[in-house]
């Protein structure tokens, strides 16, 4: 078992990782009851949910370790901002794929402008400016700072973002109809502790794709300068 | 402070001189706040009951596309022509350069605003006159709350390579919670609604423009610094 997990380069935490992805998905999709109403589709929520409080965790760790990097200066925090938003962006998208899959069986509709599809919304578009911004201005030696910047003003947005879209639809009642998903309370103990699991597994996931992350832009930083030192020897022999 | 907020007043006064003398923006603005509410009107062609419904949304898109060619061109002309580094050069604290290009920003929107509303109510044959002073209270907390993070991150925009298309997709999904606050707070005016009807949006209106100013007065020096 080592040497296969040696071969793929799993690394120990990575194959932990993987057996309980594995376990959660036979508890979520085989071993919770079918849920009486919904029926099998229902279970995507193990998956949807878990990876919604990814999403919102992972962008405040970007906006935590941005107030960091803005006081310390140390490259390392921004990595672990820029890492944090590139995971959390993966898991904000599994959640806007998997929140339709959801909804149009059991809402009848793809998408509805419910408070928590609303709310997901516009983090993904947060994490989105981010994510370009660090395209768009990778050229420029402020750039960390400003991703900080807007990585802290992120932060500091996302209760009033909530507050915003609960009231907003708090004004139409016609639509509170689809905002009551069945799942909360009355949730079975299995469902419960399937949830529970899929939950610790994908966290545990999160940090392992972190972890991956910032090695690779470890590894960049190294390249770059090795890039520069052997340039500064022979100059012209890495070509343009 | 008292010195802090004097140096945000000559660099406001400086701002408004040279607006004043070139009138660039408020025209541009105001021409384009105008084109907004036109092409609205042919988007959704619609009769008197439903055009009621949706101007409140109208209102704040033609200002807020108002307010980010505002706070866009307060840094870019200094920037093109290298001010900007004079600017820096002053012996004054950063945070005052910010204060003083905000408050130049919400004077000309609300400049803009003044000249607009009135269409308006020409175009859209609405009623605002009973409701012009609890107007006033939301557009000028809205209009503060949504320049301050509009002049942050026009600072950040631009000195991108993309400043033009950056601006908007940085501000508005941190902006939109004040947007649909506005919103919401202009079509329960409109509807002659109370303030009590409206605690809540009117509480995350004035929570979020002195969070967002203060925070933006803070951060506005690590953008600045070279």
């Amino acid at each position: 078992m080592a040497g296969f997990a040696a071969r793929l380069r799993i690394t120990p935490f990575g194959l932990i990782c993987l057996i309980g992805l594995v376990a959660s998905l036979y508890l979520s999709l085989i071993w919770a009851p079918r849920e009486r109403v919904m029926g099998d589709v229902q279970r995507i929520m193990y998956f949807h949910v878990a990876s919604a409080w990814l999403a919102e965790f992972a962008f405040v760790l970007v906006g935590v370790s941005s107030v960091i990097y803005l006081w310390l200066r140390e490259r390392r925090w921004d990595i672990v901002a820029y890492s944090a938003a590139e995971v959390g962006f993966v898991f904000c998208c599994f959640v806007m794929i998997t929140g339709p899959i959801w909804g149009k069986p059991v809402w009848g509709t793809w998408w509805t402008w419910d408070p928590r599809l609303t709310f997901s919304m516009i983090l993904w578009l947060i994490y989105v400016a981010y994510l370009m911004l660090r395209v768009y201005g990778d050229d420029m030696p402020q750039v960390k700072t400003f991703l900080a910047v807007l990585g802290i003003l992120g932060t500091i947005d996302i209760p009033f973002i909530h507050f915003a879209t609960m009231w907003w639809r708090g004004l139409h009642p016609d639509s509170l109809v689809m905002t009551e998903e069945g799942l909360g309370a009355g949730m079975e103990v299995d469902m419960r502790i399937a949830l529970g699991v899929s939950a610790v597994v994908f966290t545990l996931f999160f940090f392992y794709l972190m972890q991956r992350r910032m090695a690779l832009e470890r590894l960049r930083d190294e390249t770059e300068s090795l890039r520069e030192r052997l340039e500064h020897r022979h100059p012209g022999s890495l070509g343009a | 402070m008292r010195s802090f907020l004097a140096q945000s007043w000559q660099i406001y006064r400086k701002d408004m001189v040279v607006e004043y003398r070139t009138r660039e923006r408020v025209v541009t603005m105001f021409v384009f706040s105008l084109i907004v509410v036109i092409i609205f009107n042919f988007a959704f062609n619609a009769g008197a009951d439903v055009i009621q419904r949706v101007v409140p949304g109208m209102i704040w898109v033609a200002f807020a596309f108002a307010g980010m060619l505002s706070a866009s061109r307060s840094f870019s002309p200094e920037k093109d022509r290298g001010t900007f580094e004079g600017l820096l050069l002053a012996p004054v604290d950063r945070g005052s350069i910010f204060l003083g290009k905000l408050m130049g920003n919400v004077t000309l929107i609300g400049l803009v605003q003044l000249a607009v509303l009135p269409l308006f109510v020409l175009f859209f044959n609405m009623t605002i006159l009973p409701y012009l002073s609890k107007l006033l209270v939301i557009f000028f907390l809205g209009t503060v709350g949504f320049s301050s993070v509009a002049t942050l991150f026009a600072a950040v925009a631009v000195n991108t390579r993309m400043r033009d298309v950056m601006l908007p997709v940085l501000l508005l999904p941190v902006a939109s919670p004040v947007l649909i606050a506005l919103v919401e707070t202009t079509r329960g005016t409109l509807e002659g609604g109370d303030w009590q009807d409206m605690t809540n949006w009117i509480r995350l209106l004035s929570v979020f423009t002195v969070v967002f100013l203060v925070a933006s007065v803070l951060l506005f020096e690590y953008i600045v610094e070279e």
